[in-house]
């Protein structure tokens, strides 16, 4: 961990919740979620399907505004900048030069009938005014930067000529264009390969670290932000159910979801035929109110105190930088074996 | 041929029966060489999981048990039927005793029919539509699978979850009580929490109905889980077998390190290997000549371009295809 000092914050979002009004109801698929990003430092977001993880970045940028039916309330500050309010129009300055992103699918995020070359005109031209000549030259030198091999050949292909990791690369290459203060990667690597996951894994942390830019990975992978990231937010039905820096949440993990989650994954360490601790039943239905914490149905600890009021989220035992929204955290199991103390 | 070895076959044994699998397809582009020449076997109440990633062919090697399409050549014998030599009655038949579950849960069940419809389909398609037990049948197996039958009887596909529509995938399959069931990519679409949920059901099916299962997964951490014994594939070819405890302890092959080097664990206080490898699959229109691993293995030299590795027993059970395999444990113990 490498807590950048205080003061140095570049995106504050406070309560942030996005409704969806579709014909078969209000759908809240946001619902008062705050995240702290300081320069230089990677967040990992991270939740299952429904957990409201890609619409919460997306709303952070402004994107949602794209969506009629969409309705975002909430406070963005980014880089001393209110984005909150803004019309899409407004945020073209802000999407690439300031925030770039990177999808889940390398291949529906570039354009099949442009060249790799033409995909970077844009923003080098537009936002950094680059001539053509110049703009090609920055392209393959970018290409070059994100490990693509015989980048100048690869400005003449379409995307289609390239392999999953390869387009995943090209589209990294493409965030990084105009220099943003921040990233933003939406599942990076759930389409590609374990070996390929790896390498763009092992790149992503290359280039933030080269570039001093902030990153928030968005995944439903565990393993995927355990070793990388700085600070971890475990969303569950639209909610941060708890946030710290990557230790506290896997060695002091107190939420009974991410302590859930975590043991139902399946371990190479496991010898063959373990029996998995599966969370039972599904998430919650966004479309109804929920009532107490949102994962109380599913939680082996929960009582009526979890199902009347929404628990907030709070320190654990006195960390401020270790918030957990649980009545019955698993912090305050009387630890079995090992008496040394520590855990009050 | 180039075929990779069959000493790690079991003949005595075994309920299903690979030899010298070929799959090939035809395409404007050339011949695509998805898998060339695998062999394996699987013995009763045993899990064999397939593993590699996107173009090893392990996919395709599933389809062809099932004859889906037959495989360009090569025997699948399933008990003590040779699949491949049967007419299309025949093969009918016999395939009752060998049944599959796909990836996408949400896809493969049809959406205009009920739950109920969906489970009892295979009873008409092998024993006839006035079957007097098959509603009987049907609950069992809904039930067996965790869903209340009363409950989803009526139901259409939409209306279920992803893991639940896997369930019904599972209780589809199990009301005809096949003997092997091929699981393709089962758990991949599904959430963390469900998946564990599926793993779990197929450990109990298998044991209830005293199945076999040939599981096909990218994911090594799930295939290690549930297999008795791991096939690593790439590019159309097995690089090793072994019992899984002894794969992932002491994996000979370089592609097989590389795989478990990769895995990210979800412990930031685990020891992370360093993958020493680079590139990417070459196309399987064109393959490389030898080893087909070379182009990317840190070990490889001239012997590996001009011959092909055979399948040799490095341990009890455990069968490697490499020139150069690893002796040393993947992680040096304390």
């Amino acid at each position: 961990m490498s807590p950048a000092t205080e003061g140095d914050v570049l995106l504050q979002v406070d309560d942030l919740r996005t409704t969806f009004h579709t014909a078969g109801g209000d759908v809240a698929a946001v619902s008062g979620v705050s995240l702290t990003v300081r320069r230089g430092q990677t967040v990992g977001i991270v939740g299952e399907s429904g957990s409201g993880k890609s619409v919460f970045v997306r709303s952070v940028m402004g994107l949602t505004g794209l969506t009629p039916t969409a309705e975002v309330t909430g406070r963005v500050m980014f880089d001393g900048r209110e984005l909150s309010g803004l019309r899409p129009k407004e945020l073209r300055s802000v999407w690439g030069p300031e925030i770039g992103m990177i999808f889940q699918d390398p291949m529906t995020s570039l354009n099949p009938v442009k060249k790799i070359g033409a995909h970077f005109a844009q923003p080098l031209r537009q936002h950094l005014g680059l001539s053509r000549k110049d703009a090609r030259t920055r392209a393959a030198e970018l290409l070059a930067e994100v490990g693509i091999p015989e980048p100048v050949r690869r400005l003449d292909q379409y995307p289609h000529e390239l392999s999953g990791g390869m387009r995943q690369r090209v589209c990294i290459a493409l965030a990084l264009a105009c220099r943003p203060k921040l990233l933003i990667a939406d599942e990076p690597t759930t389409a590609l390969d374990v070996t390929v996951q790896r390498q763009i894994l092992d790149l992503l942390a290359q280039v933030t670290a080269d570039t001093g830019m902030a990153t928030i990975i968005i995944t439903h992978d565990l393993g995927v932000v355990a070793r990388r990231a700085d600070d971890i937010v475990v969303m569950y039905a639209g909610r941060a159910v708890e946030t710290a820096p990557v230790g506290p949440v896997f060695r002091r993990t107190a939420h009974r979801y991410t302590e859930a989650l975590l043991a139902s994954v399946p371990r190479v360490a496991n010898p063959p035929h373990t029996r998995l601790a599966a969370i039972p039943g599904t998430p919650p239905d966004l479309r109804r109110a929920i009532h107490g914490c949102a994962f109380a149905p599913r939680c082996a600890h929960a009582d009526d105190a979890c199902r009347g009021e929404r628990p907030l989220l709070v320190p654990v035992d006195g960390d401020e930088g270790h918030l957990a929204a649980c009545v019955h955290p698993a912090t305050d199991d009387v630890p079995v074996g090992t008496p040394t103390g520590g855990a009050s | 041929m180039a075929g990779t070895g069959k000493g790690h076959l079991r003949p005595d044994e075994a309920v299903l029966t690979v030899e010298d699998l070929v799959v090939e397809y035809e395409t404007a582009a050339g011949t695509v060489h998805a898998v060339s020449g695998i062999s394996f076997d699987l013995r009763a109440g045993e899990t064999l999981g397939l593993v590699g990633e996107s173009g090893c062919g392990k996919s395709s090697a599933g389809k062809a048990l099932m004859q889906l399409p037959p495989p360009t050549s090569g025997t699948v014998t399933l008990g003590l039927v040779e699949l491949t030599e049967l007419d299309e009655e025949k093969l009918r038949l016999a395939r009752s005793k060998m049944q599959m579950i796909f990836q996408d849960p949400i896809s493969s069940l049809n959406p205009r029919r009920r739950i109920n419809q969906v489970v009892a389909e295979p009873i008409h398609v092998w024993e006839g539509k006035r079957r007097p037990d098959e509603a009987e049948r049907v609950r069992e197996a809904l039930s067996a699978v965790g869903l209340d039958p009363d409950v989803v009887w009526d139901r259409r596909p939409h209306e279920l979850s992803g893991g639940q529509c896997q369930r019904v995938c599972i209780a589809r399959t199990i009301v005809m009580e096949p003997q092997v069931v091929i699981c393709d990519e089962p758990v991949s679409a599904l959430d963390v929490s469900v998946q564990a949920q599926i793993l779990n059901l197929l450990e109990d099916a298998k044991e209830r109905y005293g199945l076999s299962l040939v599981f096909i997964a990218h994911d090594l951490a799930v295939v290690k889980n549930i297999s008795d014994r791991v096939m690593v594939m790439y590019l159309g070819k097995a690089c090793e077998v072994a019992p899984s405890d002894a794969l992932y302890e002491r994996p000979a092959h370089p592609y097989t390190r590389v795989l478990l080097a990769s895995i990210p664990e979800p412990d930031p206080d685990a020891p992370e290997p360093a993958v020493e490898v680079s590139g990417e699959l070459p196309s399987p229109l064109n393959p490389p000549s030898g080893c087909r691993f070379r182009t990317r293995c840190p070990r490889a030299d001239a012997r590996c371009a001009a011959e092909e590795p055979v399948l040799a027993e490095v341990g009890p059970g455990h069968w490697v295809a490499c020139h150069h395999p690893f002796e040393e444990p993947l992680l040096a113990e304390g």
